[in-house]
């Protein structure tokens, strides 16, 4: 084979590799499209990187196999490049409708609103610390949207957030409930027309207004002025919503005799 | 019968659920409507699961719970709770809740009154008083516990009353009493907040108590050092953030703590002047042995110690001599705080006593004991195990306030607190649950002495170990009368021939107790739906009822009824009445009375009031002389317990020996009830996950639980399932010499057991795993082990279909 011939069947090659691809993008771009704002089940749980030879998966096994992210690719989703935080112009263009829906979306992963939102994708079972890596600091990438956290870090996520569901155990059915719990309010009282709105929540759990209210936060929930940082000069949390104990404080136990000496 | 197993109770539960859902108020399945909240009122209650006693904030508006808040107030939780707690407003709202009476007629639940009911009940009992038993919980408040107490031990002079708690914490008690002289934890939670070291036995708190698990770790949050040691059979959740995992064999706990005990004696690192100051020794007997053992020398018990070098206990353990060295020179080092904390992996054991106390000789052997930090700490899985179990002592050998039946004096004192005439207590102790259980399934033909059962809070038709044997046999005996009462249809109202629908949580008054003494109060919040009413009033209008039947044992001395309870104007007030039971506070009435009683044992409470203002106190609560209420961190220490004589640092003032001293026990090491073998060659393990609480008659009536855990499942080694070619998910049997039950397979799950080792969780009323657990138990405590028998695994010919 000369020379000329190597180049022109690489270029063959290369042409056919490209055309595969671009075909798959083209199927996977239009196919398969996950509607807006929907999270995609992103792994099931950890999957172990295999030592040395990797050997293949039977075909009978493969509908059965754990698939998901190696520890690499999970470590570096939140290091991907973002696509750009909108135009703070453009958040003037959110929408009373926009703050419905997202709201509407919002209430289906809760209970009640002030409730823990469960999770609505895969986690690893045992290792919740992977948490921080996209909520620690919030991410969107493409419609997949990790929300910073709304309160101070707590170590054990799995706590209070639980996923639903494992994929290995899929099957179930429930008896039901009939709880109907309060919904998010779908705004804060002004005093007049361009006042500041009042925060209409508690804000227990919720010190962190930029998880829902920033930019990597729900659209029509957005703030329109993410420059201004301290949220609460002007939106006023209010008492009567803070779950204020309806009985006495607890009589005063600091009395003990508790030695100062290091005991 | 067995293969069928699972088929039969499919088709029961809907059957009974048909035959409830038939009498259910029309409409009773559809959401309730959205409220928006304006008019919404918040008022405080314990969580209503697991024994570390969070408090919520209950969201009231228009009658119904609409949401829950972590209470800022709560010294527990501070604010945070788990996702069992935060959902813990829906238990109230499963679609299915029983409204009414029903009666077992043929294969059919009809409704009946609820004075029918009351009237079947009392008549079953007056038949032969004797032969009637009370099954009761440590979900019951104390005043349940208390009003069904008085009615079994007071009124019918019977002792046949046990609570779920024997399944639990039973090995606990006698872990305490053995070594303390009284029962219950000294030390307390905010010993987490001071300890250096937390050392897990055999314990998964990151699940089982989340709360207080983020309480430790999140100090790292803060910048804090504390280190965390799990020893367990395998890696779970609360490893992953542990420092040292330390896996051990089955039972290999015995020998880890006699080890540490080994080693301490013979590198001389233990505390003496703490031992010469406030320790004995002590041992069982050769023969006849007791709760209390015998004294033994410090020589003898060195010598007997000796035996467990660390390569005997490497070979009975599991755990390399390197991590049982180093948990002796933690435990030498006096400048650490030490914190155990442990719960069903040693108390469900048969050999609970014995860790159990060995676990507290460690802690007493090294002096670590009785400063901030230095405890060790047995929790509890019930809202009211300690409270309501342990403190009313609804056992079948115990009277309220740390009192026994078979003494003469604990009698007469609670015979003169009842104004009852002498002798109206039995002292012979009545069947501990196991016995109790076996006696009403067992024919009377062939000797079975209970024929009928009362069940309240509880659900032994899940919880029982081998199902088949103490449960299940009760089906076709017609002369057994099951009664149950609950919220829900569960796995023991399949067999039920009465069930009673109750009241649940913040639909009625309640106190309880939890793992750290303390002691809460909540209000009636909303009303229970249809005909649902309190267990408590249940039992007193049964006591009325036998009253009017003209059972003796139901008036007092002076001929008053047992439940006498006046208004504020001194007139009787008909609480046996259901429309005039909330016209008093019937559980403050009971607790003022009940409260008389815990002073013997130095675990004084509060006026009822005073909890009303707390959010929980911790007993003893002492009155100071401004008259203000003070309760009680550290017991038995200088530095807080009033009970302490002034100057010393330590007194141990129940011991059993009566010096102020507590018992350094030795037990040897002996084998589980049951090993894997060539016919069962696996472990099992049975336990919970987070999600879930209990038998999940309550979470898995949550959505949002529910869709996280949906069903039990089996955790297996990647290498085991390799071998017997099971696929994850794939369902398998699992059978035991004592039944079978079928799951599908999680590997790599939320848990991971080592090779030759299975977990399931018992949450699930569709797959009984204790169908398959062993039903041996400890011999002092009664408490069965359901932390290890001998099962194998069978492919099933359309494992992959089930699913």
């Amino acid at each position: 084979m000369s020379e000329s011939q190597r180049i022109r069947s690489l270029q063959v090659l290369c042409a056919v590799v490209i055309a595969g691809a671009l075909t798959g993008l083209i199927i996977g771009l239009t196919g398969n499209r996950l509607p807006p704002h929907e999270v995609g089940v992103l792994a099931a749980p950890r999957v172990e990187e295999p030592k040395g030879v990797i050997p293949s998966t039977r075909y009978t096994e493969f509908s059965r196999r754990t698939h998901g992210p190696n520890a690499g690719f999970s470590s570096r989703l939140s290091s991907l490049v973002q696509p750009p935080l909108p135009d703070p112009r453009d958040l003037l263009d959110q929408t009373h409708e926009q703050k419905l829906d997202s709201l509407a979306r919002r209430s289906k992963r809760r209970a009640y609103n002030g409730a823990p939102p469960v999770i609505p994708h895969a986690i690893d079972q045992r290792t919740p610390a992977a948490c921080l890596s996209c909520h620690g600091s919030g991410l969107v990438i493409d419609r997949i949207r990790a929300p910073v956290m709304s309160h101070e870090p707590y170590a054990s996520c799995t706590q209070c957030h639980v996923e639903n569901r494992p994929a290995a155990i899929a099957s179930y059915s429930g008896e039901g409930n009939r709880f109907a719990g309060i919904p998010a309010p779908t705004s804060g009282e002004r005093a007049w027309t361009g006042a500041p709105p009042s925060i209409p929540h508690a804000t227990h759990m919720r010190e962190n207004c930029l998880s829902c209210h920033g930019l990597t936060g729900w659209p029509g929930m957005r703030t329109t002025h993410p420059w201004r940082l301290s949220c609460t000069q002007c939106h006023a949390p209010q008492a009567e919503l803070e779950q204020a104990p309806r009985f006495v404080h607890a009589p005063d136990v600091s009395r003990f005799r508790i030695a100062a000496d290091g005991l | 019968m067995i293969q069928a197993d699972r088929r039969t109770f499919l088709k029961l539960a809907a059957m009974s659920a048909a035959s409830a859902a038939a009498h259910r108020a029309e409409g009773r399945t559809t959401a309730l409507p959205q409220l928006d909240g304006a008019g919404i009122q918040w008022h405080k209650a314990p969580c209503r699961f697991c024994g570390t006693g969070c408090h919520v904030q209950v969201g009231v508006e228009a009658g119904r719970v609409v949401a829950i808040a972590g209470d800022r107030e709560a010294e527990v939780n501070k604010g945070l709770l788990c996702v069992k707690g935060y959902h813990v407003g829906m238990v109230l709202y499963g679609k299915d809740r029983l409204t009414q009476p029903l009666l077992r007629r043929g294969d059919q639940h009809v409704p009946i009154s609820w004075d029918e009911a009351i009237d079947v009940i009392a008549r079953r009992i007056v038949r032969a008083p004797e032969r009637f038993a009370f099954y009761g919980s440590g979900q019951w408040t104390i005043p349940e516990g208390y009003a069904a107490q008085k009615l079994m031990k007071g009124g019918l002079s019977n002792n046949h009353i046990d609570p779920n708690a024997r399944l639990c914490m039973a090995s606990a008690v006698t872990g305490f009493l053995a070594t303390y002289g009284v029962d219950e934890p000294a030390g307390c939670y905010d010993d987490l907040d001071a300890c250096d070291v937390v050392i897990c036995w055999g314990n998964n708190p990151a699940e089982m108590h989340p709360v207080l698990f983020s309480r430790i770790v999140d100090r790292r949050s803060r910048g804090q050092r504390v280190r965390l040691i799990d020893i367990g059979t395998r890696r779970t959740r609360t490893t992953d953030q542990a420092d040292n995992y330390l896996e051990m064999k089955p039972h290999g706990d015995v020998a880890i703590a006699l080890g540490i005990l080994a080693l301490l004696r013979a590198q001389g690192s233990w505390d003496r002047s703490f031992v010469d100051k406030h320790c004995a020794f002590r041992a069982l007997q050769a023969e006849n042995t007791t709760l209390q053992g015998e004294a033994i020398t410090f020589e003898t018990w060195s010598e007997r110690i000796a035996a467990y070098t660390p390569d005997v206990v490497e070979r009975l353990a599991g755990i390399s001599q390197d991590d049982l060295q180093m948990l002796a020179k933690l435990f030498a080092d006096r400048s650490l705080r030490i914190t155990s904390l442990w719960c069903m992996g040693v108390n469900q054991h048969t050999m609970g006593t014995a860790v159990n106390s060995l676990i507290h000789g460690v802690h007493l052997f090294s002096g670590h004991f009785g400063r901030p930090g230095d405890a060790p700490t047995s929790l509890t899985g019930q809202p009211s195990a300690c409270g309501t179990v342990r403190e009313v002592g609804t056992l079948a050998h115990a009277l309220p306030g740390g009192r026994l039946v078979a003494k003469p004096e604990h009698r007469a004192q609670c015979e003169e607190a009842w104004n009852l005439p002498e002798g109206r207590i039995n002292p012979k102790p009545g069947h501990h649950t196991v016995k109790m259980w076996e006696q009403f399934t067992t024919p009377a033909a062939d000797g079975g002495d209970i024929d009928t059962i009362f069940v309240q809070v509880t659900n032994p038709g899940q919880t029982l170990p081998n199902l088949p044997l103490l449960f299940d046999r009760k089906q076709g005996q017609d002369d057994k009368f099951l009664i149950v009462a609950d919220a829900y249809p569960t796995a023991t109202t399949r067999l039920a021939d009465l069930i009673l629908p109750a009241a649940m949580w913040v639909e009625k008054n309640g106190i309880f107790g939890n793992s750290e003494r303390r002691t809460q109060q909540w209000f009636k919040m909303v009303d229970p739906p249809g005909q649902a009413r309190d267990d408590c009033w249940m039992t007193i209008a049964i006591a009325h009822r036998l009253l009017e039947l003209g059972h003796p044992g139901m008036k007092d001395k002076d001929g008053r009824f047992l439940f006498h309870v006046e208004d504020e104007q001194g007139n009787v007030v008909p609480i046996w009445q259901w429309e005039h039971y909330y016209d008093v506070n019937v559980d403050k009435a009971l607790f003022e009375e009940y409260r008389q009683l815990t002073r013997m044992k130095h675990k004084d409470l509060a006026p009822y009031e005073e909890y009303v203002k707390a959010r929980g106190l911790r007993w003893p609560v002492v009155q100071q002389p401004d008259g203000s209420w003070r309760e009680t961190r550290f017991r038995f220490s200088g530095v807080d317990d009033p009970y302490v004589e002034q100057g010393r640092d330590i007194q141990f003032y129940h011991s059993v020996t009566g010096d102020d001293r507590a018992q350094v026990w030795f037990y040897p090491a002996n084998p589980p009830a049951e090993s894997p073998d060539g016919e069962f060659p696996f472990w099992l393990c049975t336990g919970r996950v987070l999600e879930h609480w209990h038998t999940g008659t309550m979470t898995r009536r949550i959505p949002q639980l529910l869709r996280a855990v949906p069903r039990a499942y089996v955790e297996m080694h990647p290498a085991d399932a390799r071998d017997l070619s099971i696929a994850n998910g794939e369902f398998v049997a699992i059978e035991s010499r004592r039944g079978r039950v079928e799951l599908p397979v999680w590997i790599e799950g939320r848990g991971a057991p080592p090779r030759g080792s299975l977990f399931i969780p018992f949450f699930d009323e569709t797959a009984l795993v204790n169908r398959i657990t062993i039903d041996a138990y400890d011999p002092i405590s009664k408490q069965p082990d359901y932390k290890k028998c001998a099962v194998r695994v069978r492919r099933l010919s359309n494992g992959n279909a089930v699913r």
